[in-house]
C-alpha cells in the first residue's frame, strides 16, 4: 500500500509499438508454456525517451532461459546484453536481464524470480560475453549464483569479504560509521 | 713558461698557478703554529723554547712533497676538481633550461619561485635528495647496486674531462680523443643492466634489459656516424677537427646526414624522448631506476644530464665548429668577430642551443616502443651511416690522389667536380625513380610530418602562458561560486532545514554565540563541519530566508580538525556586499600578436617590479569576511551596511589587520578558556543514533551531564 | 609470469589493477581487478532522498558528472512521470554536451601523455579549462556541479553564458584541427596506435563494448540517435564511425565527437527556447521501477530506479559503460606487447569512479 498523498502508479494509455507486439507474439509462440508471460510494454511517457520494450517473465522456471537467450541472440538479432540487475524484494530476489538489438532498437527484459535463501539461475554469459562481469557484480553484491558462469567470483569487493551488501538484511558494521 | 697576461693562460697553466698558490698557502698555514709558538715563548720569556726554523719541517716537507715534487698529480687533481664543480653547475643549468623551456612549449611557466627565474630550484632539489633515505631492496645485490651509479657518473665525468672547450681550456687531450669519449659512452649499457638486475625487481629487470638493448642499438650508429668526420678531417683529435672546421667551414654543411644521425644516436644514448621507453613513467613506473632513491637516484639523474652535456658538446665540436665563430666582416668592421667573446663562452652557448633543440624534440614527439626503436636503430640508422661514410669517402678522394685531373667527355675536370657531378646525378636519379614509382610521398611523408610536429610545438611559445601564478596572482571567481558559507544572523529562523537536507550530515544547530539575538524565538544557528562538507549547495537552496549563502572564498585549509569546524562567528558577515566586490571571472583572453611580442620582453623586468606579498595581491579573499565581522562587532552590531562598507573601504591593510587582532583579543577575553572543544560540539546532534561509536563520551560522563 | 600494472601506477587513470600474464614481452592473458574505489553508492542512494542522493551520483564519474547526474534525474523523472519544460531539456542537452567535450579533451590529454607526447597533454587540458570556466559560471563549481533537479535545473542560464559558450566552442573546434594535424599524420603516434589493440565487430558487440570503442569497430550505434531523449531528436549532428577497431580509430572517433558536440552546443545556444527551467515534481515516488539509457562519453550508461512509495529509492542500479569496457580489455590485449598496454588502456577511456561505484 502506498503512503497517503503518494501519486498513483502511472498506467500508460498509449498502445505499444507494433514491432514489440509482434516480437512478444513470436516469443510466446516459440516458448509456449515455458515462459510465464511475454508482453509488449506500453511506452510510459514518449516525451521522455522513445522506447520499445518487451517484458518476458519467466518466474521460477529458469530452464527456458538459456534457450530463450540464445534464440534471441541468433534468430532475432539481440546482440547486446545491456544490464543485469538483481532486486531484493523481502520475500524473493528478482533478476532482470535487459537485452538490446542494434537493428530494431527493441529492449527485451527477461525477469526471473529466485529464492532468497539459495538464489540460483542460469548464466547469460554463455550467450553474451558482456554479461560476464555484470553477473559477477550481482553475485558480489546480492549473492545471486549464476550456474555455469565461467568465472564466478567477486569483482568489486575484496575476495575474502563475507556477506552480500545490497541485500536488505545486510548488517552494517557499527564501529566507525556514524551516518 | 706561462705568458705574462693571465688571460692568455691555458686551463692547465691556470691549474698550475692554483697549485703554486696552494703551496704557499699550505706553507703559510703550516708555518702558523710555528710562528705562534715562537711569539708565545718569546712573550713568556722562554727563550730556550723558541723553535728553530728547521724544527717543524713536517709542514714544509708536506707542502713540498705535494705541490712541488708531485706537481703533475696535484695540478691534475686541481684541474679535475674544478672540472667537477664546473660540470655540476653546468648540469644544474642544463636541467634549468630543460624545465623552463619545456614549460614554455607547454604553455606554462617552469620553476618560478626558488631564486630569480627559478635558477636555484635544482640546488634545492639536490639538497632535498640529499636529505632522503638511500633505501634499497633487502635482497638487492649491494655491490652491483652501488656500482651502477658509480660507473655511470664516473664515465660521464671522465668524458666531460676529455672535451676541450677552447684552445686554452683543454684538460686531457690525447691523439685519440674522439675514440676515448665514444668508448666512455659505451660503458652505460653495462651499468644500466647491472643496476636493473641488482634491484631484485621484475620491473627493473625488464627495464634494464630494454634499456641495454636500446643502448646497444644506439651504440653502433653512434660510432659509425662520426666515420665521415674522421675521414674528412683525418684525425681523431678534437682540437684538429675544430681547426679543420675553422679553415674549411662547419662540418654540418659537409656532413648533414652524419650530423642528423649522430644527433639521433645521442638521443638514443641519453634515453630522451622519443627514445625514453626504459624509464617512461607510464610504462614500468621508473624502469630500471625504480628502486633507487635519495642521492643515489640523484646521481643517476645527474649522470644522465652530464652525458647530455657531453653529447651536446660533441655535436658542437664535431659538426658546429666547436669554439669558432664565423669571421664575418662588413667592409672593415668586424661583425661577429671571435676575438671579443672568449671561445669558452661561444662553445658553451652553442652547447646550450643544441640542448635547447633536444628539449624542443622532447616536447614535440611521443615515445617509440622498444622494438620500433630497435627497428629504427638496426634497419634504418645503420644503413644510413654506411651511406654517409660512402659519401664522405667520395669527398676525400682528393686526399688519396691529390691534384689529379680526370679526362671526361666534357673536358678535363678536377676530381672534386667529378665527384660532385656523380653524386648529384645519383641523387637526381634516385628522386626520379621514387617519384615515378609513387614512392616519394611514402618516403617524404614521415619526414614532413616529423618536421611539422616540430614546428607546431612553437605555437604557444613566447606568449603569455595560460597558467596563473597563484598565490601571487588571484583568479577572479564568479559570483555563483560555491565555497565558504556565509550566515546572516538576522535572517536565520532556526528552522534546521539545512541540517536535514545535508547529504553528509555536516550541519547541526547550536546555540547562537552572539550576545544579542535579533529575535528571541530563534536562538540556534547552524554550525558546519567543513571536513565533511562537499559544498554541494543543497543547504543554501533549501534555506527559506536566504540566510545561508555560499561565497567565493576557497582558501580554507587549516592545520587541525578544529579549524575546519566553522561555527557562527566564522560564517557570519560574509554577505552579499562582500560578494559583490569579487566580480565574475574575466572575459576570455584573446591572445594577439602584441601579447606574444611584448610579454617575453616585459617579463624579465616585471618580475623584479611586481611585489610578491600577500597584502598587495589582487583581493585578499580570506580577510574579507573576518574584517567585516570584526568591524560590525566593534561597532556594536547595529551599523547599517552602507556605513560599514564606507568604513571598510577606507581602511588600509594594516588597519584591517589591527582590527582583526583587537577583535581576537576581545573574543578570548570574553569567552574565557574553553573547556569544551569544537569536536565535542559536533557530537551534540540530536538525530545521531546512539551507539554509533564515534567520539562518544564514556557512559559515566553521560549520566553526570 | 603475472605482472601487476597498478593499483599504484601513473598511467592507469584511476585506482585499478591490470594483471597481465606475459611470456617474455607478449601478453597471453589478463585479469583486471577493480573495486579499489568501491563506495557502495547504490546502497547509499537507497537511504537518502532523491535530491540528497544527487551529489553521490555526480561522484560516480567525476570527469563527466553532468552526464551522470542527469542520467539519475532522468530515471527519477521517468519513475514519477514528471513533465520537464522545453527550456530545461535544451539546457540539459547543452551542458551534457559541454561535459562530453570536457571529458573527451581530458581523455585526449591523458592518452597522448601515455604515448609519451608531453606537450599534447597540456593543450587539451588548457582547452578544458575554458569549458570548466563556463560551467563554473552557471553552477558555481568546477567539477561537482550538482546542477539538475527533478523536473528541470536548479538555476537558469543567461545570455552571457550562451554567447560565451559559442565563442569557446568555436575556439575548441579550431583547435581540434590543430591536434589533428599534430597527431594524425605523425609517424610516431601512428606507429604506436595503428593496429594496436584491435577488436573485431562481432566480438565487440558480444562483449558488451559500447560507445566510441564500439563505433570504432564499425557499429553505427549511438543512443542519442537510436532512442533520442530531451532535445537530441531536434539537433543536427553526425555520429563518426570507423572500421578498424584499433586505438587509432578510437582516438579518431573521440576527436570527431568533440567536434560534433561543439556543433550541438552552438545549436543549443542559438535555439534555446524561452520558458521555465524547472517543472513541478512530486516528493514521493510510486512503487514501480523505471530505467533510462543515455550516451555517456564512455558508452551506454543506464540507470534503473525502483521506488518505495516514499521519498527514497528502493533499488538503484547504474550500468557503467567503463565497467563492461574493462571486461573487454583482455580481448584487446591478447598477443600484444607490454609497451602497448598504456596505449590500449588509455584508448578505452576508463574512469574508475563509475566502474567501482
Amino acid at each position: 500500500m502506498l503512503p497517503p498523498g503518494a501519486p498513483p502508479v502511472p498506467v500508460s494509455t498509449l498502445p505499444p509499438a507494433p514491432e514489440c507486439v509482434e516480437l512478444a507474439a513470436r516469443i510466446e509462440e516459440a516458448f509456449k508454456g515455458k515462459v510465464k508471460a511475454a508482453k509488449a510494454m506500453n511506452p510510459l511517457n514518449p516525451g521522455i525517451q522513445k522506447e520499445l520494450n518487451v517484458f518476458v517473465d519467466v518466474a521460477t522456471d529458469h530452464k527456458a532461459l538459456p534457450d530463450l537467450w540464445r534464440w534471441l541472440r541468433d534468430k532475432e538479432g539481440f546482440d547486446h546484453c545491456s544490464l543485469v540487475v538483481a532486486i531484493d524484494h523481502m520475500d524473493r530476489i528478482e533478476v532482470k536481464h535487459l537485452l538490446f538489438s542494434y537493428t530494431s532498437h527493441i529492449t527485451v527484459e527477461t525477469s526471473a524470480t529466485l529464492d532468497r535463501i539459495d538464489p540460483l539461475m542460469p548464466s547469460a554469459s554463455l550467450a553474451w560475453r558482456g554479461a560476464n562481469w555484470l553477473e559477477r557484480e550481482q553475485f558480489d553484491l546480492m549473492g545471486v549464483k549464476f550456474v555455469d558462469h565461467p568465472d564466478l567470483r567477486r569483482v568489486l569487493l575484496p575476495d575474502d569479504w563475507i556477506g552480500h551488501p545490497l541485500r536488505k538484511d545486510y548488517e552494517f558494521r557499527q564501529a566507525g560509521e556514524w551516518w | 713558461m706561462a705568458p705574462a697576461n693571465p688571460f692568455d693562460w691555458t686551463y692547465l697553466e691556470l691549474c698550475g698557478a692554483l697549485n703554486d698558490i696552494s703551496y704557499h698557502v699550505v706553507y703559510a698555514v703550516g708555518d702558523l703554529p710555528h710562528n705562534l709558538w715562537n711569539i708565545l715563548a718569546a712573550s713568556l720569556g722562554m727563550r730556550d723554547r723558541v723553535l728553530a726554523p728547521g724544527d717543524m719541517t713536517f709542514h714544509i716537507g708536506l707542502a713540498d712533497w705535494l705541490f712541488v715534487q708531485n706537481r703533475e698529480i696535484m695540478v691534475s687533481l686541481i684541474a679535475a676538481t674544478l672540472l667537477l664543480m664546473f660540470s655540476l653547475i653546468n648540469v644544474l643549468m642544463f636541467i634549468w633550461v630543460e624545465r623552463k623551456l619545456l614549460a614554455r612549449f607547454m604553455d606554462r611557466r617552469g620553476p618560478m619561485v626558488a631564486g630569480p627565474f627559478g635558477l636555484l630550484q635544482n640546488v634545492w632539489d639536490g639538497m632535498k635528495l640529499m636529505t632522503k633515505e638511500n633505501a634499497h631492496p633487502a635482497r638487492a645485490d649491494m655491490f652491483a647496486f652501488f656500482l651502477c651509479p658509480v660507473i655511470l657518473v664516473g664515465s660521464a665525468f671522465a668524458a666531460a674531462g676529455a672535451l676541450p672547450m677552447s684552445p686554452k681550456v683543454q684538460i686531457a687531450s690525447i691523439d685519440l680523443d674522439l675514440l676515448w669519449v665514444l668508448m666512455l659512452f659505451a660503458f652505460s649499457p653495462y651499468a644500466i643492466f647491472l643496476g636493473g638486475w641488482a634491484s631484485y625487481n621484475k620491473f627493473s629487470l625488464i627495464g634494464g634489459m630494454r634499456s641495454a638493448a636500446q643502448m646497444l642499438a644506439g651504440e653502433v650508429p653512434f660510432f659509425l656516424s662520426v666515420g665521415g668526420v674522421i675521414l674528412i678531417t683525418g684525425s681523431f683529435r678534437f682540437a684538429d677537427i675544430v681547426a679543420w672546421q675553422d679553415a674549411h667551414g662547419w662540418l654540418i654543411f659537409a656532413q648533414p646526414l652524419g650530423a642528423i644521425l649522430f644527433t639521433i644516436a645521442v638521443l638514443i644514448e641519453l634515453e630522451r624522448i622519443p627514445f625514453d621507453l626504459p624509464e617512461a613513467e607510464s610504462e614500468l613506473v621508473e624502469g630500471w631506476t625504480t628502486e633507487y632513491s635519495g642521492l643515489r637516484w640523484g646521481m643517476l639523474w645527474l649522470g644522465g644530464y652530464l652525458r647530455g652535456y657531453v653529447g651536446c658538446a660533441m655535436i658542437v665540436l664535431l659538426f658546429l665548429g666547436g669554439w669558432g665563430m664565423p669571421n664575418y666582416k662588413l667592409g672593415e668592421l668586424p661583425l661577429l668577430t671571435p676575438h671579443i667573446i672568449p671561445p669558452v663562452f661561444i662553445f658553451l652557448l652553442k652547447s646550450y642551443l643544441v640542448f635547447a633543440v633536444f628539449v624542443w624534440i622532447r616536447s614535440a614527439y611521443p615515445r617509440l616502443r622498444t622494438d620500433q626503436l630497435l627497428n629504427t636503430g638496426w634497419k634504418r640508422l645503420l644503413p644510413a651511416t654506411l651511406v654517409n661514410i660512402a659519401v664522405a669517402g667520395f669527398l676525400v678522394v682528393d686526399q688519396v690522389r691529390p691534384g689529379e685531373v680526370v679526362q671526361t667527355p666534357f673536358g678535363p675536370m678536377s676530381q672534386e667536380t667529378v665527384v660532385a657531378w656523380v653524386v648529384g646525378a645519383f641523387t637526381f636519379l634516385a628522386v626520379a625513380a621514387l617519384y615515378s614509382m609513387h614512392l616519394l610521398p611514402r618516403v617524404l611523408q614521415p619526414l614532413v610530418s616529423t618536421a611539422r610536429m616540430f614546428v607546431q610545438t612553437l605555437g604557444w611559445f613566447g606568449g603569455r602562458p595560460f597558467t596563473v601564478l597563484y598565490p601571487y596572482e588571484r583568479l577572479e571567481v564568479p559570483l555563483s561560486e560555491r565555497w565558504l558559507h556565509g550566515l546572516s544572523d538576522e535572517k536565520c529562523i532556526s528552522c534546521a532545514r539545512c541540517c536535514r537536507i545535508c547529504p553528509d550530515n555536516c550541519l547541526n544547530m547550536v546555540e547562537s554565540q552572539m550576545g544579542q539575538h535579533p529575535d528571541p524565538r530563534f536562538t540556534t544557528r547552524p554550525a558546519l563541519d567543513a571536513s565533511h562538507c562537499m559544498f554541494c549547495g543543497l543547504c543554501v537552496e533549501v534555506c527559506p530566508t536566504g540566510a545561508l549563502t555560499m561565497g567565493p572564498n576557497f582558501e580554507l585549509a587549516g592545520f587541525s580538525r578544529d579549524e575546519l569546524y566553522w561555527s557562527q562567528d566564522q560564517l557570519m558577515g560574509y554577505d552579499k556586499k562582500t560578494m559583490q566586490e569579487h566580480p565574475a571571472k574575466g572575459e576570455i583572453e584573446v591572445v594577439t600578436w602584441v601579447d606574444k611580442l611584448l610579454y617575453p620582453l616585459l617579463t624579465p623586468v616585471l618580475q623584479f617590479v611586481t611585489p610578491h606579498n600577500y597584502e598587495r595581491a589582487k583581493g585578499s579573499h580570506s580577510d574579507a569576511n573576518v574584517v567585516s565581522s570584526a568591524v560590525r562587532e566593534l561597532a556594536g552590531g547595529k551599523e547599517d551596511e552602507r556605513e560599514l562598507g564606507l568604513i571598510m573601504d577606507n581602511m588600509s591593510p594594516r588597519s584591517k589587520k589591527a582590527v582583526e587582532m583587537l577583535l581576537a583579543e576581545m573574543r578570548t577575553r570574553r569567552q574565557g578558556p574553553r573547556d569544551v572543544s569544537a569536536w565535542d560540539l559536533r557530537h551534540e546532534r540530536k538525530h545521531e543514533p546512539k551507539g554509533s561509536g564515534f567520539g562518544e563520551t564514556a557512559p559515566e560522563e553521560d549520566e553526570a551531564a | 609470469m603475472w605482472i601487476n600494472i597498478g593499483p599504484q601506477h601513473p598511467s592507469t587513470h584511476g585506482l585499478w589493477d591490470l594483471r597481465i600474464k606475459v611470456n617474455g614481452e607478449v601478453i597471453v592473458d589478463s585479469d583486471p581487478q577493480v573495486g579499489y574505489l568501491h563506495r557502495s553508492v547504490e546502497k547509499i542512494c537507497e537511504r537518502k532522498e532523491f535530491i540528497m542522493a544527487m551529489p553521490m551520483t555526480e561522484r560516480l564519474c567525476y570527469v563527466a558528472n553532468m552526464n551522470w547526474t542527469h542520467l539519475y534525474v532522468h530515471a527519477v523523472e521517468k519513475l514519477m512521470n514528471v513533465e520537464v519544460p522545453d527550456r530545461a531539456k535544451w539546457i540539459r542537452v547543452m551542458v551534457c554536451e559541454m561535459n562530453r567535450v570536457a571529458s573527451h579533451l581530458f581523455w585526449l590529454g591523458a592518452f597522448v601523455h601515455d604515448i609519451g607526447n608531453l606537450t599534447m597533454f597540456l593543450w587539451p587540458i588548457r582547452e578544458r579549462e575554458y569549458v570548466l570556466d563556463l560551467l563554473e559560471y552557471i553552477t558555481g563549481a568546477r567539477m561537482m556541479y550538482n546542477y539538475p533537479r527533478i523536473g528541470g535545473q536548479v538555476k537558469d542560464v543567461d545570455d552571457k553564458f550562451l554567447r560565451r559558450s559559442k565563442v569557446v566552442m568555436d575556439m575548441i573546434l579550431e583547435r581540434t584541427f590543430e591536434y589533428e594535424k599534430m597527431l594524425d599524420e605523425s609517424d610516431m603516434f601512428g606507429v604506436r596506435t595503428k593496429g594496436v589493440g584491435v577488436i573485431d565487430r562481432a566480438m565487440a558487440k558480444n562483449a558488451g563494448l559500447t560507445g566510441p570503442a564500439l563505433r570504432a569497430c564499425g557499429v553505427d550505434f549511438d543512443v542519442r540517435k537510436a532512442t533520442p531523449y530531451w532535445a537530441y531528436g531536434e539537433v543536427d549532428f553526425e555520429v563518426p564511425v570507423y572500421d578498424e577497431g584499433d586505438c587509432f580509430a578510437r582516438y579518431r572517433v573521440r576527436l570527431e565527437e568533440i567536434r560534433e558536440s561543439c556543433k550541438i552546443v552552438k545549436q543549443c545556444a542559438d535555439r534555446m527556447p524561452e520558458g521555465e527551467f524547472i517543472g513541478k515534481a512530486p516528493r514521493v515516488a510510486p512503487k514501480t521501477y523505471a530505467w533510462v539509457r543515455h550516451e555517456d562519453p564512455r558508452g551506454e550508461s543506464m540507470c534503473l530506479i525502483m521506488g518505495t512509495g516514499g521519498k527514497n529509492a528502493y533499488r538503484v542500479k547504474f550500468r557503467s559503460p567503463a565497467f563492461v569496457n574493462i571486461s573487454a580489455l583482455p580481448i584487446m590485449l591478447l598477443g600484444y606487447k607490454i609497451p602497448d598496454v598504456p596505449a590500449v588502456m588509455g584508448s578505452i577511456d576508463v574512469c574508475i569512479g563509475e566502474v567501482d561505484r
